[in-house]
């Protein structure tokens, strides 16, 4: 299979763009790569947090529409 | 009599003496003045436009140097314009801090109830803003980051498919210069991002 071409990296500081390599680019991407993993949780926790609910609110009765309306 | 454009100050005529120079220049001083305290008192402007930066293409962050300084204490933030390649949230860093940031976002899709996300002590304000592919949508207040005091924000979250509210604060009393914008992965291409100081 052929190699992806390797992705490019560039900043801006003020009016300026820099390339970056190296080390500087991956720890720009190491980065990135924590902030995306961070978001993800972040979604899961909140996409658990709503099935808790809807599963309580089940146990106390109310339809689904009735919780579709609350959630 | 020559006059401006504007506020038909009268100014000298290209023909005029220049022995009665002192006498125009009085007379156009007092016609500024007076149309200034009509404007304004002895109010100031209250935003002053700090620093605007023209987004370059495809770049994947922007670093704002020198925004923030002690003849402001709160600032506001605006985005307007540009692309962005991938519709993800906008994170805001101040100056090389990597640590401590809290952040509450209350949100909700246009057509289901809240929800809420939380950063506790993250690497970022990572939702300071969200891009949108066809635009990017950015609008925050920043409240004393040149103090030495903690520095907090507010702002508002929108893209097409969900809205919200957003705030946090930053857990040190460092004094900052310098913030960073880094979408969540892709990149932006175009737009402004115009810094403002609220004066005092």
């Amino acid at each position: 299979m052929a190699k992806s071409k390797e992705e490019q990296i560039f900043v801006q500081l003020n009016d300026e763009i820099i390339e970056l390599t190296g080390k500087e680019k991956e720890a720009f991407l190491t980065d990135r790569a924590e902030t995306q993993i961070n978001l993800d949780a972040q979604l899961a926790k909140e996409e658990a947090n709503k099935e808790l609910k809807k599963s309580a609110y089940t146990k106390l009765g109310l339809t689904e529409e009735e919780i579709n309306a609350i959630l | 009599m020559a006059t401006t454009t504007n506020y038909s100050w009268t100014t000298p005529d290209d023909t005029a003496l220049v022995k009665d120079g002192a006498s125009a220049i009085r007379a156009l001083g007092t016609a500024i003045d007076t149309s200034m305290n009509t404007a304004l008192g002895t109010k100031k402007a209250g935003m002053v436009l700090v620093s605007s930066t023209t987004i370059g293409s495809a770049v994947s962050s922007v670093a704002v140097t020198g925004a923030f300084s002690t003849t402001y204490d709160n600032y506001k933030i605006v985005i307007t314009g540009g692309t962005s390649s991938a519709n993800v949230d906008m994170s805001m860093k101040l100056g090389a801090t990597a640590a401590g940031y809290y952040q509450q976002v209350i949100r909700a899709a246009y057509t289901t109830s809240v929800t809420g996300v939380a950063i506790s002590n993250g690497a970022a304000w990572t939702y300071s803003g969200v891009n949108n592919g066809a635009s990017n949508a950015f609008f925050l207040e920043i409240y004393a980051p040149f103090l030495s005091q903690i520095t907090r924000i507010n702002g508002a979250y929108v893209d097409s498919g969900t809205a919200g509210i957003l705030s946090g604060y930053l857990n040190n009393t460092t004094s900052y210069t310098d913030f960073t914008l880094t979408p969540a992965s892709g990149t932006l291409t175009g737009g402004r991002i115009d810094v403002y100081g609220y004066n005092k």
